[in-house]
């Protein structure tokens, strides 16, 4: 018995789109993992208990919302793919670049602040 | 009831000010290059990261250089890496409009800053080193 040939939007899924979609989330979740590597770095250059603290904890609540998200997105690009709906991510790209702009800044301050 | 957020053509339109400016006109590309653009721009930021963390190398363990030195010197790191965050965004906004509108991709203006840029950091810092001996 031969399995039954898929329809042209499930190759897309399957084929295409299917193995991209899972590449661009480890993508999204790498990106999220470097984050937190820099942000554990500037925690501890602030050396102060607190302080460090605080930005340690942001760097790993945005890592961990990268991640969870990434992983909620790849289920959903993957229905937006079956049914030709747009899969751009203007927001979340948005927001990552303004999230590492943000951490630069932090960094300058972590340098020029003793 | 109709899906407020639908194209013509009843796909899904993305919501606020910049979306509205990126689905303007054209149509959806393949989702293959929206996800390959998508990755690069991912891969940048990581780029953007590693800056701003030798940055951070720099002010922690470059202890035998002078202090102006090394803060001049993990300032420029972080500045150029957050400011490659900012010129990756726009790269993105520019290659995925180019998508939609089925024209050729922008030219990457990144490449050769982060590559010059990284250039005269490591000859700063090599200054640096034999100054101090």
């Amino acid at each position: 018995m031969t399995a039954p040939e898929p329809s042209e939007a499930e190759a897309r899924v399957l084929l295409g789109g299917g193995l991209q979609n899972e590449r661009t989330t480890m993508a999204w979740i790498r990106t999220a993992l470097s984050l937190l590597g820099t942000g554990a770095l500037a925690a501890r250059q602030t050396g102060s208990g607190l302080a460090a603290a605080i930005v340690l904890g942001i760097a790993a609540v945005a890592a961990g919302g990268l991640i969870a998200d990434a992983e909620r997105r790849h289920e959903g690009r993957r229905a937006a793919i079956l049914a030709g709906d747009p899969v751009v991510a203007l927001h979340h790209v948005a927001a990552l670049a303004a999230l590492v702009a943000a951490l630069g800044l932090l960094s300058v301050l972590v340098v020029l602040i003793p | 009831m109709a899906d407020p957020q639908a194209t013509p053509d009843g796909s899904r339109r993305a919501r606020g000010r910049w979306a509205q400016r990126l689905t303007e006109g054209g149509s959806e590309p393949d989702p293959r290059f929206t996800f390959a653009n998508e990755r690069t721009f991912l891969a940048w930021i990581r780029t953007s990261l590693a800056l701003v963390a030798a940055g951070l190398g720099v002010d922690a363990f470059a202890v035998d250089v002078p202090d102006w030195a090394r803060q001049t010197l993990a300032v420029l790191l972080i500045v150029f890496g957050g400011g490659m965050a900012a010129l990756a965004f726009r790269r993105w906004l520019r290659a995925e409009t180019a998508l939609r509108h089925d024209q050729p991709l922008p030219t990457n203006r990144i490449a050769p800053i982060l590559g010059y840029g990284l250039t005269v950091g490591a000859v700063l810092a090599l200054v640096l080193v034999f100054l101090e001996r």
